[in-house]
């Protein structure tokens, strides 16, 4: 168990990790949000990280609590200087910091190691949290997409939101 | 058939993907897609046969082709949308070619495969393809900042998208209409 006062480490996402990740990536409170199809099935994940060599995959544990996961799918060709970035995060936790340091973190990698020119992310226009959280480390709303995702039976908008850099 | 005329079909596999190659690798086509002009035409087979596109058009006049439309549905949640993609021989431009294409992918879409939404992304400074597209009823909805590297340097693209009532409401309106 994790408590509020054990450290934030953030590191490379292992093979053991995947059940965590998909336990929060399954968390109703996570694919309510998300802008990827729902639940998947173990296999379902694991395939989905073997078959993008181009990213690199993060989580975010204290102590033994993986907290969350985040990855960056750097892209190839004449998109070579973008990445698009994905987190999850549980739900479970009260404390505000898992979020904003997973972030930093996988920004950082992206410019810091890879040269980065651009990171693009995609969330549910109504998902305020995550458009705040993406605002604050100076992400833009770059386009709305109308009934881009079906949700709880209805379509939603999404919105694809962009950092460039400096 | 006059010669002029426009024909549209199904893309093949052999000569078809020789032809689709043959006009994508034309500079100015490349340039405005995500590729490079020197794409090998197993690139094409790949994408067209094994690969993701659900449907392929392709445009022929007097038997040469001259342009291609395609897109993909990924289908489960998303199978409600498609994206597009599309290019005319730079020999063939401006003699109705891509509204040809577009007006039988948005057929497809619209009566054939009863797309919710189809979306594509076209370079900024496109102005002929935006105002294709903006003929069949896509609407802008952003622009994304420094897209792709093109020519030398990096360019913005627009989302654009196009949607459409799915017909199952108004069916349904009808009987209770018709029930009363």
């Amino acid at each position: 168990m994790s408590n509020s006062s054990d450290a934030l480490v953030v590191r490379a996402l292992e093979h053991r990790d995947l059940s965590d990740c998909l336990r929060i990536q399954n968390h109703g409170d996570v694919t309510r949000i998300a802008t990827h199809s729902s639940v998947q099935t173990i296999d379902e994940f694991q395939a989905q990280f073997r078959s993008t060599p181009h990213a690199r995959h993060l989580v975010i544990v204290a102590g033994d609590a993986v907290l969350g996961f985040g990855s960056l799918a750097l892209q190839t060709g004449r998109r070579a200087h973008v990445a698009t970035l994905s987190m999850a995060i549980d739900p479970g936790p009260a404390r505000q910091d898992i979020a904003p340091t997973l972030l930093r973190s996988l920004i950082d990698l992206s410019v810091r190691w890879y040269d980065v020119k651009r990171v693009e992310t995609k969330v549910l226009s109504t998902d305020e949290s995550a458009v705040a959280l993406y605002l604050r480390f100076g992400f833009e709303v770059e386009a709305t997409h109308r009934d881009s995702v079906v949700r709880d039976g209805v379509y939603c908008d999404a919105c694809t939101m962009a950092w460039l850099a400096p | 058939m006059k010669s002029g005329d426009i024909i549209i079909r199904s893309l093949e596999t052999g000569d078809d993907v020789e032809s689709w190659t043959r006009i994508h690798n034309q500079r100015q086509v490349a340039a405005g897609t995500l590729r490079i002009p020197f794409e090998t035409q197993d690139f094409w087979r790949k994408r067209f046969v094994a690969g993701r596109m659900t449907r392929v058009l392709l445009a022929e006049i007097g038997g040469q082709v001259v342009g291609c439309a395609g897109f993909e549905v990924q289908g489960g949640a998303d199978r409600h949308k498609g994206s597009l993609g599309m290019g005319v021989d730079e020999n063939f431009q401006g003699r109705g070619v891509g509204s040809a294409l577009l007006s039988a992918i948005v057929d497809l879409a619209d009566n054939w495969y009863n797309l919710r939404r189809m979306e594509l992304e076209v370079y900024a400074d496109n102005a002929a393809g935006i105002a294709l597209y903006s003929k069949f009823g896509f609407e802008v909805e952003g622009v994304y900042r420094k897209f792709a590297y093109r020519e030398g340097a990096y360019v913005d693209a627009l989302a654009m998208a196009r949607l459409r009532q799915d017909p199952w409401n108004a069916s349904r309106d009808e009987e209770d209409a018709s029930n009363e």
